[in-house]
């Protein structure tokens, strides 16, 4: 008794469950349940499921070799609809049920091979469960007649054998779509890659060999469909909020931008007030505007979007989670003032009897204790510094003179916490503070950048007016020194910065000369060229230096000494001081200037304006309004899915050596103490952290190296020599093969091309497993040079095929070859392919 | 029932035995165990069934194949006992002569690699064999529990141009995070099996590999290796530098 043929009709199998389910069925009503009009066809069934049923006088029963059977069916059922998959998981058990669908193309493939005879092949393989042809797979006609095949067989895994997976991999995809995980679809190209290239009518290529090919394709799918395991997914909720740390105009724009978006924004500003560094100048170079109005515009728009909620005096405590999902504690700094209670009267300021120096006039003029930072900042309301509380007096006179009772000098800190999918750090850059050689003393008329543009500012040191600081005089004779600050950083806006400043003093007093001064020095010879400028008020020299005689200042250019009553230091931005610790709660690294490196920045991290380095005010804009659009497309996700095509790590065998960190070109891989991480959604799966990894610990998820070694093991089944493998990236050489294919250029049928997300992932190993194994030459078929999808795979790859001729010398110079091709040079593939199957032919007649 | 053990050896220097002689547990073991073949002290040189054979050095006479197919014949477990029996070895190297690992001829069920084998990885191979158990070596690479590891890790910047660190250089490997190729100096152990006591590096010396690869083979690992750090041109006697413990398998 043959149970399988027995179990292969559906008819038999529903006989077999009806019994199950009622126990005992007249004859009769068999036929009604079952839906037949005829009586020989069930007799025709009952007599083929022999011992399995029993008849007593009037009706059908199950003998205990059916509940037997029965049992088997339903423990397979359950099998496959995933219940018993975890347990046979754990046992390190997987049940394969492959399929097999060859697809004809049109009588595409049957004339070159015979379709018979593979199938015949195909259905002898092991776990292969049914083999399927199909004339043309990609019609939407025969959608429903392939997933109850799938069904009725129980497939849990399917190799198609058609065309190729870069044109038609999500339509298959979408085939099975409810029927089969994709990660268990795999396609074997025996279009592209052998019927359309070896075709034997036209050229001398033997039938059998090419059938030979296309019987190792599909075997080499099924093998590495039966290594597939089961991808783990993890799905991140997407919180709809951004956390934004600055308030200046960069954080500003954005923080409108994402608000009008609809996604909610937290503003967070570690001073009191919103405006940041552009609040306090002038103008704003090339915009005519004046910059106070411009941010106070800014400010009341914000002020007035309900999806942003503003934290001033704010600083971040702790942060955790990942993208899509951070929780950030903010501890709120006392104000001493309710904010809800506060007019802004000013009052209490006017009573306030300690003063101190205003840093937002970089200390040249005086503060009260209880103060508001500036005209036009954002709340409206005074403050006390934290650290002021100290110096208060403590004579409660502000307390007495509010009317409102929004006074409160034991206000303690509090803590806040937020949730949000993305955060970006817009705190800006910080001014370059080591002017010793230059006698910076703002009491001496010696100033910087910063500190003249509060003296330009009509509510700043001189309210606008151009006066010497130390006696108020009016100043005859202005000297801007350009690039002052470290060396390296050149900075492309002083220029603009010191034309804006020449009309702005010419504005207050058309009498007074202004000589603009750089020091070739302290520049590069290529941006001494690049800086030359034809306005005369414009010197160069070799040494500039700044000479004090008493009060009297002068600007020494080489031998040249030039008067000046006031001198300005056009300072250069540096690092912000606080991104040193910000990367305690935030991954990235900094570049050679100390910068933020926007490469390393983790996902979900963001930055804006000029953490970046020195930016002029429309290109922060711009770069704003770019980075606002990221963020929106990326919390516009519902869900956020990871570990689908990217690489898992076994901790169990990982010795933390930091070969993978090396070679990873996207910073993915972090390693912080004892620990390994992966960065999921940085990661983008070109596997060259796994080529490299020196213990197994890293694998792909789809492309693992099993799958890999086990096809090259199929494939040198192959017989003729010599035997070639090509290891093609999927983006380039994959796709120059189909190229090949498409335009039917032949080329002889002993290659055999293994595709690899990126040629970076060529693990040395296997090449020497393919020598092993009986191929007489390898070809690793990449992007050109300078245009590799994962940026350096093919120089990877490359350096590693150097090496292997270096340690062996002449035995393996002529054996590997690395072609560099694009997507459309299927002509120089196969030429290329022809070319080393004649060298190869010639190496091997030369060796016997 | 004891357990009957033979311990052969090859074409080898006699470290490992001496090793194996040398370690704490031996005493205990010679007690829990009956050897039957052991030609280093004893005079008993016929092989019968045993369940362990431990098995030292490389084959390069013919006369030593048969004796190892005898062997393992009769022998329920083989083992390679140090890395000569296990990779080959430094003989493995030898133009004129074919010498090999012992796996090339016949099948082993596991290997103690080292050489020699530090004590500590023959006591615990030493007594899993005695409760009849499979050998457990470490799954990860040196680098794991290396005494210089460091805790940030941006490795390898610098360019490796040396082999050993010059005296005065040797007081700053005493310390942690001092890693030898962030100096510029060779070292294997990323690619090399954890499980040596780490007495090369704490003398100052780099790793030089002979506890041999963790997965992989040696020359996979050693091509991946060089291609991610920055070698100088004056270590390109490759043979010579990183093939002092195995020959590669498909030959020069």
């Amino acid at each position: 008794m043959n149970i399988y043929s027995i179990l292969s009709h559906p008819f038999r199998r529903k006989i077999l469950l009806l019994l199950e389910r009622e126990g005992f069925i007249p004859y009769t009503d068999l036929m009604e349940k079952l839906g037949l009009a005829q009586t020989g066809q069930l007799n025709f069934h009952l007599k083929k499921l022999g011992s399995l049923i029993s008849k007593d006088k009037k009706s059908y029963f199950l003998t205990e070799d059916g509940k037997r059977v029965l049992n088997i069916i339903s423990l397979n059922k359950r099998i496959l609809s995933g219940e018993e998959l975890e347990y046979l998981d754990k046992r390190g058990n997987i049940i394969n049920r492959i399929g097999v669908i060859i697809c004809d193309c049109n009588t595409e493939i049957s004339n070159v091979i015979n379709i018979e005879i593979l199938e015949r092949y195909i259905a002898k393989l092991n776990d292969v469960v049914s083999v399927k042809k199909f004339d043309n797979l990609c019609q939407e006609k025969n959608l429903n007649k392939i997933t109850s095949w799938a069904k009725q067989n129980f497939l849990n895994k399917v190799v198609i054998a058609a065309c190729s997976p870069k044109t038609h991999q999500h339509i298959f995809e979408r085939i099975f779509k409810d029927v089969i995980e994709h990660t268990n679809i795999e396609i074997a190209n025996i279009r592209e890659q052998c019927c359309w290239v070896h075709d034997s009518n036209l050229e001398k290529f033997s039938a059998d060999l090419i059938l030979k090919k296309v019987e190792l394709l599909i075997e080499a799918g099924i093998e590495r469909v039966k290594l597939q395991k089961e991808v783990q997914i993890k799905t991140v909720e997407v919180e709809k909020a951004c956390a934004i740390l600055g308030g200046g105009i960069a954080g500003m724009t954005l923080a409108l931008n994402l608000s009008k978006a609809g996604i909610k924004v937290y503003l967070i500003e570690k001073s009191p007030t919103l405006g940041g560094k552009v609040a306090r100048w002038h103008r704003i170079s090339e915009m005519g505007d004046c910059s106070i109005c411009f941010t106070s515009e800014l400010i009341g728009e914000i002020v007035k979007e309900k999806n942003i909620n503003i934290f001033t005096n704010s600083e971040i405590e702790t942060i955790s989670g990942e993208v899509g999902n951070f929780t950030i504690e903010l501890i709120k700094k006392p104000r001493y003032i309710d904010e809800k209670k506060c007019t802004g009267c000013k009052q209490c300021v006017n009573v306030c009897g300690k003063e101190k120096k205003n840093q937002y006039d970089f200390g040249l003029s005086y503060r009260k204790v209880i103060y508001i930072p500036f005209q036009n900042s954002y709340p409206y309301i005074p403050l006390i510094d934290h650290e002021d509380i100290e110096d208060c007096l403590d004579c409660r006179i502000c307390e007495r003179a509010c009317i409102n009772n929004a006074i409160n000098l034991n206000e303690k800190p509090e803590k806040v916490r937020i949730k949000v999918g993305v955060k970006v750090i817009a705190i800006g850059a910080d001014f370059s503070d080591n002017l010793k050689d230059y006698n910076y003393n703002p009491q001496n008329n010696i100033i910087t950048s910063p500190e003249f543009e509060r003296i330009l500012s009509s509510d700043g040191i001189t309210e606008g007016k151009l006066l010497r600081i130390s006696d108020k005089k009016p100043v005859n004779s202005v000297s801007i020194l350009q690039e002052v600050g470290p060396s390296k950083l050149i900075s492309d806006y002083s220029e603009i910065l010191a034309q804006k400043y020449i009309e702005d003093i010419k504005i207050r007093n058309t009498k007074c000369k202004v000589n603009v001064f750089y020091d070739l020095s302290k520049l590069s010879d290529k941006d001494q060229i690049l800086l030359r400028s034809t306005n005369p008020k414009f010197i160069y020299a070799n040494h500039i230096s700044v000479k004090s005689i008493k009060d009297i200042n002068y600007v020494v250019a080489d031998d040249t000494e030039f008067l000046s009553d006031l001198i300005v230091l056009n300072l250069k931005y540096i690092p912000n001081k606080d991104l040193k610790n910000l990367r305690k709660y935030m991954d990235f690294s900094l570049d050679d200037n100390g910068f933020m490196s926007r490469e390393t920045l983790a996902s979900g991290i963001y930055g804006v304006g000029t953490i970046f380095g020195p930016l002029n005010y429309k290109s922060t804009i711009s770069t704003t309004n770019q980075t606002a659009l990221e963020i929106i497309y990326l919390l516009s996700n519902d869900y956020l899915v990871s570990e689908f095509t990217g690489i898992k790590i076994n901790e169990e065998k990982c010795g933390l050596c930091g070969l993978c960190v090396v070679s990873c070109p996207y910073n993915a891989i972090i390693i912080g103490g004892d620990k390994i991480n992966i960065d999921k959604f940085k990661c983008k799966g070109c596997g060259s952290c796994v080529s490299v990894c020196p213990t197994n610990a890293i694998d792909l998820n789809i492309d693992t190296s099993k799958k890999i070694l086990k096809t090259i093991e199929i494939f040198s089944k192959f017989n003729k020599k010599p035997m070639i493998i090509a290891f093609c990236c999927k983006s380039c050489g994959y796709a120059a093969a189909d190229d090949a294919g498409l335009k039917k250029l032949f080329y002889h049928p002993n290659v055999f091309i293994i595709k690899v997300p990126c040629t970076g992932r060529i693990d040395t190993e296997f090449i020497l497993k393919s020598f092993e194994c009986g191929f007489d030459g390898v070809m690793v078929i990449g992007c050109r040079k300078d245009a590799c999808r994962y940026i350096d795979g093919i120089q990877k790859v490359q350096k590693k095929v150097n090496l292997l001729k270096k340690v062996f010398g002449p035995r393996l110079s002529n054996r590997i070859i690395v072609e560099n091709l694009n997507a459309v040079e299927g002509a120089k593939f196969a030429n290329a392919i022809n070319k080393f199957y004649n060298v190869l032919t010639e190496e091997i007649r030369f060796e016997t | 029932m004891k357990l009957k053990i033979l311990i052969a050896s090859l074409t080898s220097c006699s470290g490992c035995i001496s090793s194996v002689l040398s370690s704490d547990i031996f005493p205990q073991f010679l007690e829990r165990i009956k050897l039957s073949y052991f030609p280093f002290i004893s005079d008993e040189n016929k092989i019968e069934e045993c369940d362990i054979a431990l098995i030292e050095g490389c084959i390069s006479m013919d006369s030593q194949i048969e004796l190892l197919k005898d062997i393992r014949n009769n022998a329920k477990k083989v083992y390679a006992l140090g890395t000569c029996a296990a990779f080959g070895g430094i003989l493995s190297l030898s133009e004129k002569k074919k010498a090999g690992a012992i796996s090339d001829v016949v099948q082993i069920d596991g290997i103690i690699p080292g050489c020699p084998p530090p004590l500590k990885l023959i006591g615990n191979c030493l007594i899993r064999l005695i409760e009849n158990k499979e050998i457990k070596l470490s799954e990860k690479n040196l680098c794991s529990s290396c005494p210089l590891r460091g805790n940030n890790n941006i490795p390898f910047e610098k360019p490796v141009n040396k082999l050993n660190p010059s005296n005065d250089e040797l007081t700053i490997f005493n310390e942690k995070s001092n890693c030898f190729l962030d100096n510029g100096i060779l070292c294997l152990g990323p690619i090399t099996r954890e499980g040596c006591d780490h007495i090369c590096i704490e003398q100052g010396i780099p790793c030089e590999g002979c506890l041999g690869p963790v997965s992989k083979d040696y020359t996979s690992n050693l091509i991946n290796f060089l291609s991610l750090i920055n070698l100088s041109k004056d270590l390109t006697k490759y043979k010579g530098i990183f093939y002092r413990f195995s020959k590669p398998k498909i030959g020069w």
